[in-house]
């Protein structure tokens, strides 16, 4: 079968880029200067008469390309060395954060399209009217501005001023409120908070969280968002412009029917592949938006490596993040091989 | 002959550029992004020389996050200076990194792609597989993986911003440098003897560079955001070089008490950043006319 052929070739592919991406980032942790590659396998209490033991353990004595294929195989039986900004080897503390990164990315992306599907839907319906050029407008602005400024600007108004007039304020920092934590128990089946409240039944607990949710996903929405809706507005059109279309429109069924039934399927194709490409952004953004909401992630984790120094805490983090990205955008190749049964690879 | 043709060349390029004003011209939006760049690129130039650098190496710990005055229209800083004169510093800083960012990803770039393009084969498979591995990374990430290597400095900043973003230049031009050289006049310029190297830069090149340019603009945004994203981050040369990100990042400790650092700083962010994006648009609508609809 065709799909099969393709989706093996692209497994083949993704081997070969994740081999990449490994002797980049390989080559990155020896040729930094004025840090020895010991660091990444000791920890703070590690005695310095240790050290040669340790050299010798991880080969650090041998040639670059001997000790690559040692390096190699730590990193298969995932020993990514020892992070000391989070006081744990670093693929014990990418397991711990992972979850709270992933619900802020799914979050982000489920707010991202449920606005920027309709805005462009509707900017390619009124094309070159106000309605376009307002949400072109309010696109590129939201896309001009720097996450960590818009996630600073938001706790501003949502939660500074709203409190300072003694209204009811959204929460700017942390996953869920201190008291919640301590009053309520739940089981963490997944990490993911909200999740893990529906499944405990627990609604004090989903309400918190969810309130904490709200500022970090929406900043992280908006700024990936322009992109989807410019994406969204041009298939549109493009489909639009299609004989079928002019067709059901002269059979005389009415708008309605035309836009959402005949249109809106075929020009949701090429948005799905936009999925894939904004969870980049959306990986980069979160390091920068949990910091500012302190939300305690895998993004938190490497803004916190980065202000102690800890090199090996960011060259293990972006190993990491490089392989979610990379097979993230497997899955959602292959879902538009699936979705559209046009192209045969 | 050759003067006189030199001549023409030049005034078809100064037209070119003239008729490209005035489309540009018809758009207002577009027309006041174009404005706000250049009035900051001259702020840019300017400052240097207009405000001593005293201003921004002085330290008052007595007038530290004064609110707006007369004296102080923007209010001050962390560090007691005047926070007008230390954001317009910031944008003479932001501008040289984006030029040095943008010669360097440029240079690497059009090298690499206009080669592996021009080449193909063997080598061209290669890069295509390089640039595969530099962007299997999110870009903000790479940026700062470089930049936590490289070391503290704001030129370390621009090189690994580089870094990260040459494989996109390397892969437009390639793209444009395949189109280009199967069109018929490349055929004849070979059949008449030119050198490979000659067609390349003198004819195929020039004729490619004005996806680039638009993709320039619209990257330039992205340059001065992940800038000042690594700045904020921790990553740059510290306070008496100053630069948007690391002014919103010091703001940031006292931000509901004082506001206006963060306001401020991030709104000339912004403003530069939304004037590119507009400048973009304008330009591939003009230069691209079967992108207007």
């Amino acid at each position: 079968m065709k799909l099969s052929s393709f989706i093996l070739r692209r497994l083949i592919l993704l081997v070969f880029v994740l081999f990449g991406v490994a002797v980049l980032v390989f080559l990155l942790t020896r040729a930094a200067p004025g840090i020895d590659p010991i660091f990444a396998y000791v920890t703070p209490n590690t005695p310095s008469s240790a050290y040669p033991v340790i050299r010798e353990q991880h080969h650090l004595n041998d040639p670059l390309y001997v000790q690559i294929w040692y390096w190699f195989w730590d990193v298969l039986h995932g020993d990514l060395g020892y992070s000391p900004s989070a006081g744990m080897p670093v693929s014990m503390a990418a397991a711990i954060f992972f979850p709270a990164t992933a619900e802020l990315t799914i979050a982000a992306t489920i707010i991202s399209l449920s606005v920027a599907i309709p805005l462009g839907i509707l900017s390619a319906l009124k094309s070159n009217k106000w309605q376009d050029h307002a949400t072109r407008l309010f696109v590129m602005t939201s896309s001009s501005m720097a996450v960590f400024w818009l996630g600073l600007m938001l706790q501003f108004v949502f939660f500074y001023l709203l409190r300072v007039n003694g209204l009811p304020s959204l929460p700017p920092a942390g996953r869920i409120s201190p008291d919640v934590l301590v009053s309520q128990s739940i089981t963490h089946y997944t990490g993911l908070n909200v999740l893990d409240s529906v499944l405990n039944g627990n609604l004090p607990y989903l309400v918190d969280s969810l309130s904490h949710l709200v500022l970090p996903a929406t900043t992280l929405a908006l700024v990936s968002m322009g992109l989807t809706a410019r994406i969204m507005r041009s298939s549109m059109l493009e489909v639009l412009g299609q004989d079928y279309i002019t067709m059901a429109r002269g059979k005389g069924l009415p708008e309605r029917v035309v836009i959402y039934k005949h249109a809106f399927k075929n020009a949701m194709l090429p948005t799905t592949t936009v999925v894939g490409l904004s969870f980049a952004s959306l990986l980069s953004g979160a390091v920068l938006t949990e910091k500012i909401f302190a939300w305690n992630g895998m993004g938190s984790w490497a803004a916190n490596a980065a202000l102690a120094n800890d090199t090996v805490g960011i060259i293990g983090f972006t190993l990491v993040t490089a392989t979610i990205f990379v097979c993230v955008n497997l899955v959602v190749d292959i879902v538009y091989a699936i979705l559209d049964p046009r192209i045969s690879y | 002959m050759t003067n006189q043709r030199t001549v023409l060349r030049t005034r078809s390029r100064t037209k070119s550029i003239i008729s490209t004003l005035r489309l540009l011209r018809e758009n207002k939006l577009v027309f006041s992004g174009f404005l706000i760049v250049v009035a900051a690129l001259l702020v840019a130039v300017i400052t240097p020389f207009a405000i001593p650098y005293s201003v921004n190496s002085t330290v008052h710990f007595t007038d530290k996050w004064l609110p707006s005055s007369l004296s102080h229209p923007l209010g001050t800083d962390d560090l007691g200076r005047d926070l007008l004169s230390v954001i317009l510093w910031g944008t003479s800083t932001d501008f040289t990194a984006l030029v040095v960012v943008l010669g360097i990803a440029l240079s690497i770039g059009i090298l690499v792609g206009a080669t592996a393009g021009y080449l193909g084969g063997k080598f061209d498979e290669a890069i295509m597989r390089v640039t595969d591995v530099f962007l299997a990374f999110p870009s903000l990430i790479l940026a700062m993986t470089f930049a936590a290597i490289l070391g503290h400095a704001i030129i370390n900043l621009t090189i690994a911003i580089a870094l990260v973003y040459w494989p996109d230049i390397s892969r437009l031009v390639r793209g444009q440098v395949i189109a280009e050289k199967s069109k018929p006049y490349i055929e004849s310029l070979r059949a008449s003897g030119m050198s490979r190297y000659r067609i390349l830069y003198k004819h195929i090149l020039p004729n490619t560079i004005q996806p680039v340019m638009i993709q320039l603009t619209f990257k330039a945004p992205w340059v001065i955001i992940t800038l000042a994203g690594l700045n904020f981050l921790g990553f740059g040369p510290g306070p008496f070089t100053p630069d948007w990100g690391q002014l919103i990042s010091n703001g940031y400790a006292y931000f509901f008490e004082a506001p206006n650092v963060v306001i401020f700083s991030g709104l000339a962010l912004l403003i530069a950043s939304l004037s590119f994006n507009l400048l973009g648009d304008g330009l591939r609508d003009v230069l691209d006319p079967r992108l207007r609809r």
